[in-house]
């Protein structure tokens, strides 16, 4: 039995169009039948443009001359039947397989985000001179001092003692074997806008007056300049930067187009990626701080004391998903139920 | 609907894309499931297949497109493009001074990727057994794409800079209003400028077969388009105020933003009233990037010819186009970002359909040149520093 298709021919390397029709054997023999030309083979003799969906297939014939169906369908249908489907456009319209790369994409994805790219930027953080975390630490300063951050307004004796402090308390930790890549300095600001803490990427503290003012008891400033020092010690900031860096890299990559969508997308996920990567770091942070207060105090009170009064003096407390820092009560709760880790016993 | 002053034939041929959502969706997602299994290996062969795919179903009077890249030639092209941006991402975060270097280097690079971008994009397209070309010269691509931008930056903070510091002694408001509007208007005419210099390089450098394209372009189209955007953003932006001051949300916003105390009843309307201007933002920035887009596409088609005999038509509409982006955005969101293939088929209909050819096709014979497109260094390149010259 065979059949005939309607379709043009086209010249090698020319644009001009001559009505034409193949006629298809049952045996995958082909006649093709036009003014401009004639040939017969079979049909593995031509070159059938590649299988994509269902795009009609075009036939290149030996003596370059390109025909092309009118009806794609029906040319499709009868090469499908004369020749193997190739196994990528098999796999392509294969419902299981489909359904299985949409779950393995969706893992792959949520498994990159959670763990590869936290992962890979701490590791590469670490491996980052110690200069450009000296340089980004002085930036830093000078960054907070520009957005109003003035010398502190605390009496020279007070600001001594908590150096000494300070000191004291890192000793403490280097006795305990807590490393630094940066020895962690304190530098003490006023702000007007009230209590808060920050580590820069340098181990440097910086505790605002309010905030002195506020931890009035030993163990909350205590407390408070653990959780800095846990930044510190984990390498948060750099982490943080390197993080980015990755998040903006790949968001691009993936949704790279022309319609100004993908910089949308690009900045929706590194907003979010950061938004959630912080909120890890605060987690390693309060942690951080709670094991050292257990450890000597068998209390994580005072931090979690402090944390209260943090949370009645600030202005707006944006819903958990929206805060940089994770919802203070989540943070508070956390913090009074602390377990410290099993404690290898000598027998 | 479309009236040419030119005598050109009143034959119009459509674009048409018959590529379809759950088809591609297949394809897609199969070609990312083969990228993550060989390590990125497959992205190349994943880049032809969806080119393939998307230039094979767009259909002008019955024959399609064909995408002739092949995946050999991307790969080495990628691996070198992501060598090269390690490697530039690395020198320029070591100190300042490599920093400066680097952007240097890029910016001076910038007109040769270019030239080679767009040469290998044309060569790798084909229709009717017909090559696409680019044939613009370098020196005009340096001309155009560097030189001329460069000095536009030049004039426009020379001249208000430099009006208002003139003035600033002796009469303050004059130089303050008279800088705000030189400079407005030297960056309308500067972009407008910059744009057509661009544009009619690009345009004017192409060809089909052997048969150029050519756009006579009028500067003061593009200065007009500059000045609507933005007058639409400035109107937009006061409307935005006013609705804030109107609504009594100044306050609450202005507390936000000092950090006084308030009261927790209105601290939920505030998080509102902030996340409402984001979002108010956010569409008037997309409502304004659509409306450049579709103006200046409408009108560089209006003005480009193949040989002479062959125009172009472009019938987007602001309305159109709107809806489109911002639907595919939300579903791309929404669907966590598998809607992605969805919203590029949706795309590609809605492109096909905004484009016509006036003009018979038929009565135009061409003959291909037997120019081979090199490598895909330069199209990588382009990639994956993002660099793309965007004349529409
Ligand atoms: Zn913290």
């Amino acid at each position: 039995m065979t059949e005939t298709v309607k379709g043009h021919l086209i010249a090698p390397q020319n644009s001009t169009k001559h009505a034409a029709e193949l006629t298809l054997g049952s045996n995958g023999f082909i006649i093709l039948k036009s003014e401009a030309h004639q040939y017969q083979c079979q049909l593995d003799a031509v070159t059938l443009s590649d299988a994509l969906g269902s795009m009609p297939r075009n036939m290149t014939f030996a003596s370059g001359w390109v025909f092309i169906s009118s009806d794609g369908n029906k040319l499709n249908t009868w090469i499908n039947r004369h020749s193997k489907t190739p196994l990528l456009v098999r796999l392509e319209r294969n419902l299981l397989l489909i359904c299985l790369a949409t779950v393995v994409t969706a893992l792959t994805a949520y498994g990159l985000y959670v763990y590869a790219v936290p992962k890979a930027a701490k590791w590469v953080a670490s491996h980052l001179p110690v200069e450009l975390s000296r340089e980004l630490g002085e930036q830093g300063l000078t960054m907070l001092d520009e957005m109003g951050f003035e010398a502190s307004k605390l009496e020279q004796k007070e600001q001594d003692k908590l150096q000494l402090r300070f000191d004291d308390l890192i000793n403490k930790l280097k006795e305990q074997g807590v490393e630094f890549t940066h020895p962690p300095k304190m530098t003490l600001r006023f702000a007007s806008d009230g209590a808060n803490a920050f580590a820069l990427a340098d181990g440097t503290v910086v505790l605002t007056d309010a905030m002195v003012k506020l931890a009035n008891e030993k163990l909350q400033l205590e407390g408070v300049i653990l959780h800095e020092l846990g930044h510190v010690h984990k390498e948060h900031v750099m982490t943080n930067l390197v993080q980015t860096a990755i998040l903006s890299i790949t968001a691009a990559m993936v949704v790279g187009d022309s319609s100004g969508i993908s910089d949308t997308l690009t900045s929706i996920a590194v907003i979010g990626g950061g938004l959630t990567y912080s909120r890890i770091h605060e987690s390693e942070a309060d942690d951080f701080a709670a094991q050292q207060l257990y450890s000597w105090h068998q209390s994580t009170e005072p931090l979690a004391t402090l944390f209260e009064k943090l949370h009645k003096q600030q202005p707006v407390d944006l819903p958990g998903w929206a805060s940089t820092h994770p919802a203070l009560d989540d943070r508070i709760e956390t913090l009074r139920h602390y377990q410290p880790p099993p404690q290898p016993t000598a027998h | 609907m479309t009236e040419h002053s030119t005598d050109l034939s009143t034959k119009q041929h459509s674009f048409n894309f018959h590529g379809n959502a759950s088809e591609f969706f297949g394809i897609w997602i199969v070609n990312i499931l083969l990228t993550i299994v060989t390590f990125g290996i497959y992205s190349a062969w994943a880049k032809v297949r969806t080119n393939t795919y998307f230039y094979g179903n767009t259909e002008l009077d019955g024959d399609r497109f064909e995408y002739l890249a092949k995946p050999m030639q991307i790969l080495i092209g990628r691996i070198i493009a992501v060598v090269a941006l390690i490697a530039w991402t690395i020198l320029s975060g070591i100190n300042p001074i490599a920093a400066i270097v680097c952007g240097l280097l890029l910016a001076l690079a910038l007109p040769y990727l270019s030239v080679r971008n767009m040469r290998f994009d044309a060569r790798i397209t084909r229709y009717r057994n017909v090559r696409f070309n680019f044939e613009g010269s370098y020196s005009n691509a340096y001309l155009n794409i560097l030189v001329k931008p460069l000095a536009a930056y030049a004039l426009i903070i020379a001249s208000s800079f430099g009006f208002s510091a003139l003035l600033m002694e002796s009469h303050p408001v004059v130089a303050i209003i008279g800088g705000i509007l030189l400079f407005t208007l030297t960056a309308v005419f500067g972009y407008a400028w910059v744009m057509v210099g661009m544009a009619s390089y690009v345009v004017n450098g192409y060809r089909y077969g052997g048969k150029p394209f050519s756009a006579e372009l009028n500067m003061v189209e593009y200065a007009k388009i500059a000045a609507l955007g933005g007058a639409l953003f400035l109107g937009s932006f006061i409307l935005g105020f006013l609705l804030i001051i109107g609504l009594g949300m100044f306050d609450v916003l202005q507390a936000l933003f000092t950090g006084d105390v308030i009261d927790p009843e209105t601290q939920m309307t505030s998080v509102f009233a902030l996340l409402a201007g984001y979002l108010y933002m956010f569409f008037i920035g997309f409502v304004i990037a659509a409306f450049v887009k579709t103006r200046i596409r409408n009108y560089l088609f209006s003005k480009t010819q193949i040989d002479n005999t062959l125009q172009l038509v472009s019938n987007m509409t602001l309305g159109g186009y709107l809806a489109l982006i911002i639907t595919n955005l939300l579903l791309t969101i929404f669907t966590l970002g598998l809607g992605r293939a969805w919203a590029d088929i949706r795309h590609a209909q809605y492109m096909a359909s905004a484009t016509q050819l006036d003009g018979d096709l038929a009565l135009m014979a061409v003959q291909d040149h037997n120019l081979e497109a090199c490598n895909a260094i330069a199209d990588e390149m382009v990639d994956a520093f993002d660099i793309n010259l965007n004349i529409v």
